[in-house]
């Protein structure tokens, strides 16, 4: 019983320094995040604990699996790449060492990127035919809709950047604390019912 | 070294499976009462090694600790380490459950074969004993990158360069595994020498 008190000991030891070292960097899987920003896909790559894959191997594919298109990541992790269909896509990032993981981009979310685009001109095309019979001004001199889109395009992707990060973070929390602490409880449940059967197929046959 | 879902075909996934099935049954038969216990707590070392990091240089390495694992429990490694891979996949994503069975092989078959060849040294002389130790802990992670090379070779480029790649990434965790190995084991022997193999059964 001693040697396993002893034991315990040193174990317990490691395991102290695994539960509070667990918010370092780690390079144990890799997640891909990626977001539609007009025609263009943004998608960024980094290893668990937030370490950039630098020259990732991606890959666009569609849903059928036919292959698109190909790029590797830049050393902020990023890579960008302009819509080449207008269906759903699976982008695979490959980072080398069996280190693999995909995204997918919804035909929803480019579609409703589209349609927006759209009912922002069919509304504008009606309001301008209002303001012909009206004989109103739109916009102020100088300015056409689509220089106003475009500014507007222009800070909306600014102000978005930082959100986006923000998601591709979340979408890698990393280990926590209770990820940990469950999976130690789950080993020492496992060897708590591997001793009970142990136990059990003793006293059996000692009172056999 | 987990090696992720999806980048594997299934031929070496179910001889992966195959493989960690049979050891794990070894392992189990092999892992009698009073071990359980050390079974347990070496598995949960096991299961947080790998979120012990080593800061080097502009990268940082973590520990495997599967040649510690293999040197106390022998065969009974295989079920720990497979417990801890479990849960590693489950609650970290940390490789997968297809692959669960590769994985096993990459960490446990090292930890298995360094224990039937230098076990038998660490009860010799401290001069072959530090030897013995430093060669587990080095060698368990030379070979665990062997193995993944041997998997990935199916899949992906040849042999040489996915197997080079893997050991060379990994140059500083072996010497470093090799190091907590001497550590633990002349730990181990001033304080409870039962627990080496090599004296108690």
């Amino acid at each position: 019983m001693n040697s396993i008190k002893k034991m315990f000991i040193i174990h317990l030891f490691l395991i102290i320094i695994g539960t509070f070292a667990a918010s370092d960097a780690n390079a144990h899987r890799v997640t891909i995040f990626a977001w539609v920003d007009g025609d263009t896909v943004h998608t960024q790559s980094k290893f668990g604990g937030g370490k950039m894959v630098n020259n990732g191997e991606i890959s666009v594919f569609d849903l059928e699996g036919n292959l698109l298109l190909k790029g590797n990541t830049d050393e902020n992790g990023d890579f960008s790449f302009k819509l080449p269909k207008k269906t759903s896509l699976k982008i695979e990032l490959k980072a080398g060492m069996g280190h693999q993981n995909e995204w997918i981009v919804h035909a929803e979310e480019i579609e409703a990127l589209q349609q927006d685009s759209f009912v922002a001109s069919d509304r504008s095309e009606d309001v301008n035919e209002a303001a012909e019979t009206r004989s109103e001004p739109v916009a102020a001199p100088g300015l056409t809709r689509e220089d106003i889109e475009q500014a507007v395009d222009q800070a909306l992707e600014k102000k978005l950047k930082p959100v986006m990060q923000i998601l591709s973070d979340m979408s890698d929390p990393g280990p926590r604390i209770s990820d940990i602490l469950g999976g130690i409880g789950y080993i020492i449940g496992l060897a708590g019912i591997g001793a009970y059967f142990n136990n059990r197929k003793k006293t059996d046959s000692e009172t056999r | 070294m987990h090696i992720s879902e999806g980048v594997l075909s299934w031929p070496v996934l179910a001889s992966g499976a195959a493989l960690a099935a049979a050891g794990t049954a070894v392992g189990l038969k092999k892992l009698d009462y009073d071990r359980i216990a050390q079974a347990g707590i070496l598995s949960a070392s096991f299961f947080v090694a790998s979120l012990v990091h080593v800061p080097l240089g502009p990268s940082n390495v973590h520990l495997i600790l599967n040649g510690v694992v293999g040197l106390l429990l022998g065969w009974a490694a295989v079920p720990a380490i497979v417990v801890a891979l479990i849960l590693q996949a489950v609650l970290f994503q940390y490789g997968g459950i297809t692959t669960l069975g590769v994985n096993t092989v990459i960490m446990a078959g090292p930890a298995v074969i360094c224990y039937l060849v230098f076990a038998p040294m660490i009860s010799k002389k401290p001069r072959i004993a530090v030897f013995a130790a430093f060669a587990v802990g080095f060698f368990s992670v030379l070979l665990g990158g062997i193995v993944v090379g041997l998997a990935l070779m199916f899949t992906e480029k040849n042999f040489f360069e996915v197997a080079g790649l893997v050991v060379a990434a990994h140059i500083p965790i072996m010497i470093i595994e090799g190091f907590v190995t001497v550590f633990c084991v002349s730990f181990l022997k001033k304080v409870q020498p039962s627990l080496l193999p090599g004296s108690l059964n």
